[in-house]
């Protein structure tokens, strides 16, 4: 198994897998964490990787509720195959522009 | 007793077929609530949850005429004509969950209310629970977390805050007193029922010892209870906190009615005007439980 | 609120038939003396932005001619008014003013209608006076609307006779239709212009209900927000963005002290506020001030954000300059806490990836899935730094104010040594 399996999110974003990594994984903690009755369940096993339930378009809609169990849960329990990546342009162009305006973001204060 | 809701409550709610409004139904039934019909237009004749819809108030009175309180969870931008409805329909208790809505929608639909002579709470209402009788809407949200905060008992509870109205039965409950009805008023600045309106029903209710109200910064419910409290519209104790003590002028706080304006709104003001009338104002919100001990234990002498 | 600017108000005025003084908008020092030429001298000239007593910041000039427009315009385009930015000149004929009124229809919380407002004393401080001698007020019943003879019933009473009543008549009925066809919060003249023609309106503020902003396109006005009369700041805006790209959940971010100032001014330490429901956030502003902790912003994330909007909202607080801690605390709330603290999570593991903040960061997961939230900080290693602290259902306000005076102190004592080291 290789290649990706990826799809966007509502609030502009997007989950990847990295199959050959989900393939070695044990414990598929992603699955799971997503199949809780509180949460999305959108994520289920296929050919014994994360398969999305739902269609690209429905998870984009907001099937996806982008509670990012699945990424914590992989890190906690998983082998690091999943990237949630929700870009923020406008914050990082505050961050880069910081120093010159002689600013220093509170969280990389020394 | 209880106030405005109890365990002769039979419901209708607008907006009743989607995905929040069955959400809500099924929560509010676990609850205790009587949900007579659901009201979405186009829709008639279905049934949503086992509870029949109409396709008007109207229609659902028709059926049900024991409907006396109606819950609109429409979208904002219908909610007006739905809660008018509900009102030219009959219905005497109505409340409007929606937030956003346009303030002159609220005045529109008070206006109506005033001359119905219904009651309006909301909008931006978390609702009105009476615990182990009747809730109409959200407040408590899933029954278990419900039942953690809220028990029943003899303490009314006002509110501008959905979460602070659970968080004061929290604090109530963990000191051993229960609530005899909670209501949300709606966090915005028009609002169709204000705190000297409820005082005056707590008043009258013999179930209701004390009743404790979250405050805040905005508007002027507060210093309208102190003015009933000096009236002698209402006579029992009332604990409250004013939250917002260090909020800066002309900042709007979250909730759209908290924001403090050049010449009133202002935290302090409140406290002056409500420690003026009697009232008992706390610094910290925990301290309800045993400010209202003290207050009823004074008020039994 | 979204307020329009003068002259955008005196458009609406002018559509609607209430009079103004002839002029015209100038974007340039030149166009100002066409504008005044066309007018005729002396003229006005009145910066347009949209925030009140712009003549006690220098935003109203008069000039006697052509010479002076293009030095008083240059001099107002260089201005800078309560943190406005002057791109537009409103340059108007200077009016011959025998007296000054008040009119104004505003919503009223008090009444829960709208009121008008008259006052025979109008000009600069007319709000000092509201509430006292000589304002006269109408409360409007909806149902009926505002008639003319109510409104001159209401002026006959403040002192109004003669033809003044008719054409200020007339005025109120006409603003009233524009306080309603703009879902405004306040249409208010000040001054009415009592001239030898006939009452003018001098000067006039419309504001607009932000909710009902999506039914005015044509107003083409952006949401005022939350942070009265200032522009939005670089962060707050960030924070907009965030919370308007989704629906689910709502993000309201306000710069209580945006650059530090007022932290400085009143000798309080500087720090990071988020809480879930604004009536918790603003009971646990009240407990953190007394102890000398003012936060830098105002954050209330209720209504059951998503994970996505918690972590982005979360690196918006963290990124604030100089703050000296962050806070978290909820209500007793029926939102999933579980979602609400994986954001946050997410958001501390991104920013510090050996799990060590930079400053005391103390959180408090109170109602529902409040253990879950509380168990993930422990997973995922974070409760191993001696700046974090996670409490749960039991703690009260002010026990969380008190825990991060704890860690603060804590903390500035390891910097203290270290820095002596």
């Amino acid at each position: 198994m290789s290649g990706v399996m990826s799809f966007e999110v509502f609030s502009g974003g997007s989950v990847t897998f990295d199959l050959a990594t989900c393939a070695k994984c044990e414990t598929k903690a992603c699955v799971v964490a997503c199949n809780v009755p509180n949460l999305a369940c959108v994520l289920e096993l296929k050919d014994n990787v994360p398969h999305l339930k739902v269609t690209q378009e429905e998870a984009k809609r907001g099937a996806c509720i982008e509670c990012l169990a699945c990424e914590l849960a992989c890190m906690t329990d998983g082998i690091g195959g999943i990237t949630f990546s929700l870009p923020m342009p406008e914050w990082d162009e505050l961050i880069a522009g910081a120093a010159a305006r002689g600013e220093t973001p509170g969280f990389q204060r020394s | 007793m209880a106030i405005l809701i109890d365990e002769n409550t039979r419901i209708v709610i607008q907006g009743m077929t989607g995905r929040e409004g069955r959400l809500r139904a099924g929560m509010m039934r676990q609850a205790g609530a009587v949900i007579s019909a659901g009201v979405t237009p186009g829709r008639g004749g279905e049934e949503a949850q086992g509870i029949p819809i109409y396709d008007t108030v109207t229609a659902a009175r028709a059926a049900h005429p024991e409907i006396n309180a109606g819950l609109v969870i429409v979208p904002s931008a219908a909610a007006r004509d739905a809660a008018i409805e509900c009102i030219a329909a009959g219905v005497k208790l109505v409340c409007l969950m929606p937030e956003r809505l346009p303030h002159h929608d609220a005045l529109e639909v008070i206006a109506h209310a005033r001359a119905a002579g219904a009651i309006v709470i909301g909008p931006n209402s978390p609702g009105l629970l009476s615990p182990g009788k009747s809730i109409l809407g959200g407040l408590g949200g899933r029954v278990d977390m419900m039942r953690t905060a809220f028990k029943e008992g003899r303490i009314g509870i006002i509110s501008r805050s959905g979460g602070n109205t659970m968080t004061l039965a929290y604090y109530l409950m963990k000191s051993g007193l229960g609530v005899s009805t909670a209501i949300g008023v709606g966090g915005d600045t028009y609002i169709g029922t204000s705190w000297a309106e409820l005082l005056e029903l707590f008043e009258a209710d013999r179930d209701t010892d004390a009743v404790v109200a979250y405050g805040e910064i905005g508007g002027v419910n507060e210093e309208g209870a102190a003015d009933a409290i000096r009236a002698g519209k209402y006579k029992k104790p009332l604990i409250t906190l004013i939250g917002g003590q260090n909020a800066r002028q002309g900042m709007r706080f979250g909730h759209a009615g908290a924001i403090v304006s050049a010449h009133s709104g202002s935290a302090q003001g409140k406290i002056a005007a409500l420690r003026d009338a009697g009232a008992i104002v706390i610094d910290h919100l925990d301290e309800v439980g045993t400010a209202t001990h003290k207050a009823l234990g004074m008020v039994a002498l | 609120m979204a307020r329009l600017l003068e002259f955008e108000a005196k458009d609406l005025l002018r559509k609607t038939g209430i009079p103004v003084p002839p002029g015209g908008v100038a974007v340039t020092p030149e166009e100002a003396v066409a504008a005044a030429e066309k007018i005729g001298f002396p003229v006005v000239l009145k910066a347009q932005v949209p925030v009140g007593k712009r003549g006690k910041a220098g935003g109203i000039l008069f000039a006697e001619n052509s010479g002076e427009v293009l030095t008083r315009a240059r001099e107002l385009f260089g201005k800078n008014i309560y943190g406005y930015g002057v791109s537009q000149i409103l340059v108007e004929r200077k009016l011959d003013i025998a007296q000054e009124h008040y009119l104004a229809i505003l919503s009223n919380p008090a009444t829960k209608t709208p009121t008008l407002i008259f006052s025979r004393h109008g000009g600069m401080d007319v709000e000092e006076h509201t509430g006292g001698e000589g304002i006269a007020t109408y409360n409007i019943d909806l149902l009926q609307g505002l008639r003319p003879y109510m409104a001159m019933d209401m002026l006959k009473g403040a002192g109004i006779s003669g033809r003044a009543l008719p054409a200020l008549t007339q005025i109120a009925v006409k603003l009233f239709d524009i306080y309603r066809k703009n879902d405004c919060l306040l249409v208010e003249i000040n001054p009415v212009a009592m001239t030898p023609k006939g009452p003018l309106a001098a000067d006039a503020r419309i504001s607009v209900d932000d909710d009902a902003l999506f039914r005015h396109p044509e107003l083409g006005l952006d949401e005022g927000g939350e942070v009265g009369d200032r522009p939005r700041t670089q962060i707050e805006k960030i924070a907009a963005l965030i919370d308007a790209h989704d629906h689910r959940g709502s993000a309201h971010f306000v710069q209580i002290d945006p650059d530090g100032a007022l932290a400085k001014a009143e000798g309080k330490i500087s720090i990071g506020f988020d809480g879930v429901g604004t009536g918790v956030s603003l009971a646990a502003m009240d407990e953190l001030v007394p102890l000398g902790f003012l936060p830098r912003n105002f954050c209330d994330t209720s209504g059951n954000p998503t994970a996505s909007k918690m972590y982005r909202i979360t690196k918006v607080i963290l990124a604030q300059p100089d703050i000296e801690g962050y806070v978290f605390i909820s209500c007793l709330s029926s939102q999933q806490l579980d979602n609400t603290a994986r954001g946050i999570v997410k958001a501390f593991l991104e920013i510090y990836p050996d799990r060590m903040p930079n400053i005391p960061c103390v959180f408090c997961f109170r109602g529902a899935w409040d253990e879950t939230a509380i168990a993930m900080f422990e997973q995922h290693g974070l409760t191993r730094s001696p700046f974090i602290r996670v409490l749960g259902r039991d703690a009260t306000e002010r026990d969380v104010a008190l825990a991060f005076r704890e860690l603060h102190t804590g903390w500035r004592a390891q910097r203290t040594a270290g820095a002596q080291a």
